[in-house]
């Protein structure tokens, strides 16, 4: 199959404004996937080659990309480099260029989606002493072969910079109809993606052996399972409501959640977005290897960055600050970390993601020596009022930022991917004011006037809607923004820039400039309010308002370790604007 | 035993791996009882290099069948660095232990084992090209040339009217021409069909020239817009061959 498919398919996503004819294009793309090849055009559509959980990466750098675009233009890199900041898309910038190649090629081969996959995973592959002429090279002859089209996907993809926007559920959508001819389907498809974290498995396999095979999917060490995520509470009247009178109480830390798959002697961990951070972990990879008393395993924990001295728990950000120093044994040095364990979805080869939760828990226990550096997170049964709010406090005295609360029901099962009730976090009572903070998706930005001019007035923002899958604007933010962060937004948001609302985003509002929704920050404000311009809950508090957040700050947290879909939820807002009204 | 062959020279062989090892990281080997050859094209599809060394220029050949050795040669260049100016070399295929020994001789001898590459792909094609212009030349000659044409440019332009040759290349307001005119004793031979001028990228034409500069005498051959071959011998009946691809002047 011809890559200029693919390309077009692309250009047309790209310029769709409706979710709907999103799934449309998807799915006539899909249909005329060859079906052998459907996996690679689901990871190429996702931006990558892989699954996230695979550490292969492409390791193109923006300039590596704009020496190719310059050798194959026959211009200099200094012409690359000015073009890219009149621009900012290098995309675009490679696709002006390459409408006058200059350096010719010896054979002429128009570009298929094998070649350009084959080609892509050479590059990522080449590594060591002059691996990166030889990933120019080979960058090189696919620009050369491609039409200035497809040299701007291919661009993008090098980059990491492709961002169709596309969420995981909305391609699993386009498979379903694509492959068994019904979007109903698509429950059989998310299971199969929520327990292997792996669209493009889950394409070929629905592609080439249907459904059943789908259903036969099981929970493999190696593979991450989409993590469960907790609704929010707002009271521990509202926790024994809906616990049904008794749950397991537990420390709610500070830190990065992380999934630890044990096979022998090898571990992998894995974030919250189902990166894989082994490599960042050595010392996390050690504790588990040693004292994991299980062959092969799948647990969940906490990790937190402790002060060895006093053995207190850090704020999350030292945690963070591994990710930015240079040498891991110094990073590991700088900042100890430990693991407390909550959940084993898997031992030896025994599922237990259908089982309840105490069992789960049980079952951790039996398989964990705990030491200094792993322990099982602080647990305890509670079923009335005082007794949760006596754990709250403790939890709070020690350095947590709440509660987890956990049911302990027959039903209580690991629901993977999915932000339900039977876990709920409790962080503070919210009363009259906002007192806890949201995380929001950048979608759009209005120009600075006065001293922020040349800069972003404000950024346009909002809530991830799970259940339409789109973006509900929930308040412009302009305050809470250092000088010198105020003064790089427009450069940091740049590669995001589309020239329209993009179709996921809904929006009354218009803005003056427009992003794929991608930057997650954290703000707080003074409270909830019904707002008449803001498309969040619309309709809820009353017909044709939604919620907003009044006096908005950002916190100054990027929440870079968050996807859009990780963003606080419509649902979530609805439950606080609920509480404040208490 | 498939495959062994012999250089008293250690430094001939240690010139084709160069010479191969300027455009890809690795290569297959094609012997036969008649002689070897290596084709491989650089990975950008800009240049590819050809090679052919019949069993008469090593002092001892011996092969019986059609043999593939796929190398690094990145591996065997390293260990070549290593071989001394008297040393001399020999090459047998171990097809047993998948690997190639290398034994240079000198007053030790010394045995490395490379292990050997599964480099699938097909061979690339010969590019079929009608050359309007064919000329032998002193390799010193085009070796200074395009060190004088990397002072000014990332390009060079080669032209060739039946008076002779000319490489040019141009900055933003500076530049060079250097001129190797028929009689003089740089050009040996010159044959122009059509007088004709293209552009080449010099990363590459640069590093073609180096290993060519290892044979006294080079021939050029070209034509308008149209890719360059750049030919010169190995040990009289050894042949390597160079193609590039032009670059396109802008309107």
């Amino acid at each position: 199959m011809l890559f200029s498919k693919i390309a077009d398919f692309y250009e047309k996503i790209e310029a769709t404004t409706k979710r709907l004819e999103m799934i449309e294009l998807l799915v006539d793309l899909f249909s005329e996937t060859p079906r052998e090849i459907i996996d690679k055009v689901v990871y190429l559509t996702t931006g990558r080659l892989y699954p996230l959980f695979v550490p292969i990466e492409l390791g193109v750098s923006e300039k590596l990309a704009m020496r190719s675009i310059a050798m194959v233009a026959g211009v200099s890199l200094k012409d690359v480099e000015n073009a890219l900041k009149e621009v900012g898309d290098l995309g675009l910038v490679a696709e002006a260029f390459m409408k006058k190649k200059r350096q010719a090629s010896l054979f002429y081969q128009p570009l298929t989606i094998e070649t350009v996959y084959e080609t892509l995973d050479r590059i990522a592959r080449e590594s060591g002493e002059g691996s990166v002429e030889a990933k120019l090279k080979h960058l090189s002859k696919l620009l050369l072969d491609g039409t200035p089209k497809e040299d701007k996907y291919i661009v993008r993809i090098v980059v990491g910079a492709l961002r169709l926007g596309i969420a995981d559920y909305t391609i699993l959508d386009a498979l379903a109809v694509a492959f068994t001819g019904s979007r109903e389907n698509r429950p059989v498809l998310e299971r199969a993606y929520n327990i292997t974290s792996d669209l493009g498995l889950v394409a070929k396999v629905v592609a080439t052996e249907g459904l059943e095979a789908l259903r036969n999917f099981k929970v493999t060490v190696g593979k991450p399972v989409r993590m469960m995520l907790a609704q929010r509470a707002s009271s521990p009247e509202e926790i024994l409501e809906r616990m049904g009178g008794r749950c397991s109480a537990e420390y709610k830390l500070d830190g990065e959640r992380m999934q630890i798959h044990k096979d022998e002697n090898r571990v992998d961990i894995f974030s919250r977005r189902l990166e894989n951070i082994t490599y960042q972990y050595p010392d996390i990879v050690k504790i588990t290897v040693e004292n994991l008393t299980a062959r092969r395993a799948i647990v969940e924990g906490e990790c937190v960055a402790i002060n060895t001295n006093t053995g207190e728990m850090l704020p999350f950000q030292q945690l963070m600050r591994r990710r930015r120093v240079y040498g891991i044994e110094e990073a590991m040095e700088k900042y100890p970390a430990m693991i407390y364990l909550f959940d084993a979805l898997l031992i030896e080869d025994e599922d237990l993601t259908g089982k309840p939760y105490p069992e789960r828990r049980r079952r951790l226990a039996e398989v964990t020596r705990e030491e200094e550096r792993i322990k099982l997170v602080k647990a305890e049964i509670v079923d009335n009022v005082e007794a949760i709010e006596r754990f709250f406090d403790a939890a709070i005295e020690n350095g947590c930022e709440g509660i987890m609360v956990k049911s302990i029901q027959q039903d209580s099962i690991y629901e993977a991917g999915s932000r339900g009730y039977k876990w709920l976090k409790f962080k503070r009572e919210y009363k009259t004011e906002m007192t806890d903070t949201i995380d929001v998706v950048i979608v759009g930005a209005y120009m600075g006037k006065g001293k922020r001019a040349g800069s972003y007035g404000a950024l346009l923002v909002a809530v991830y809607d799970d259940e339409s899958d789109t973006f509900k604007t929930i308040c412009k933010v302009g305050t809470g923004f250092s000088d010198e962060e105020l003064e790089s937004l427009p450069d940091t948001l740049k590669s995001y820039q589309i020239p329209h609302k993009h179709p996921r985003v809904d929006s009354k509002l218009k803005a003056d400039i427009w992003f794929t929704p991608a930057k997650v920050i954290e703000i707080i404000g003074a409270e909830l309010t019904v707002s008449q311009v803001h498309t969040c809950a619309l309709g809820y508090v009353k017909k044709d308002s939604g919620i907003a957040v009044r006096f908005p700050r950002f916190t100054g947290r990027w929440r870079d370790d968050k996807g859009p879909e990780e963003a606080t939820t419509v649902r979530e807002i609805i439950e606080m604007y609920e509480q404040q009204k208490k | 035993m498939p495959f062994r062959a012999k250089f008293s020279d250690a430094r001939t062989w240690k010139r084709i791996v160069d010479a191969i090892s300027v455009l890809v990281d690795e290569a297959i080997f094609r012997a036969n009882e008649n002689s070897m050859r290596v084709r491989a094209m650089d990975p950008s599809h800009v240049a590819m290099v050809d090679i052919y060394l019949p069993a008469g220029i090593f002092d001892e050949y011996a092969c019986s069948g059609e043999v593939a050795i796929g190398l690094n040669l990145d591996e065997m260049g390293k260990v070549m660095r290593r071989a001394g100016t008297n040393d001399e070399l020999e090459l047998v295929l171990d097809e047993a232990a998948s690997s190639l020994r290398v034994h240079l001789k000198g007053a030790t001898t010394r045995t490395f084992r490379l292990s050997l590459l599964d480099i699938g792909g097909e061979e690339p094609p010969t590019p079929s090209i009608k050359f309007n212009v064919e000329a032998k030349m002193l390799s010193d000659a085009l070796v200074q040339a395009l060190k004088d044409a990397e002072l000014f440019s990332d390009h060079v332009r080669v032209s060739a009217t039946p008076d002779g040759v000319q490489i040019a290349a141009s900055g933003d307001t500076s530049g060079v021409e250097v001129k190797i005119d028929k009689g003089s004793e740089a050009l040996l031979e010159l044959s122009v069909a059509e007088s004709s001028r293209a552009i080449y990228a010099l990363s590459y034409l640069s590093d073609m020239i180096k290993a060519a500069s290892v044979s006294e005498t080079i021939t050029l051959s070209f034509s308008t817009d149209m890719p360059l071959k750049l030919e010169f011998r190995v040990l009289g009946e050894g042949k390597v061959t160079y193609w590039l691809a032009p670059r396109i002047e802008a309107e």
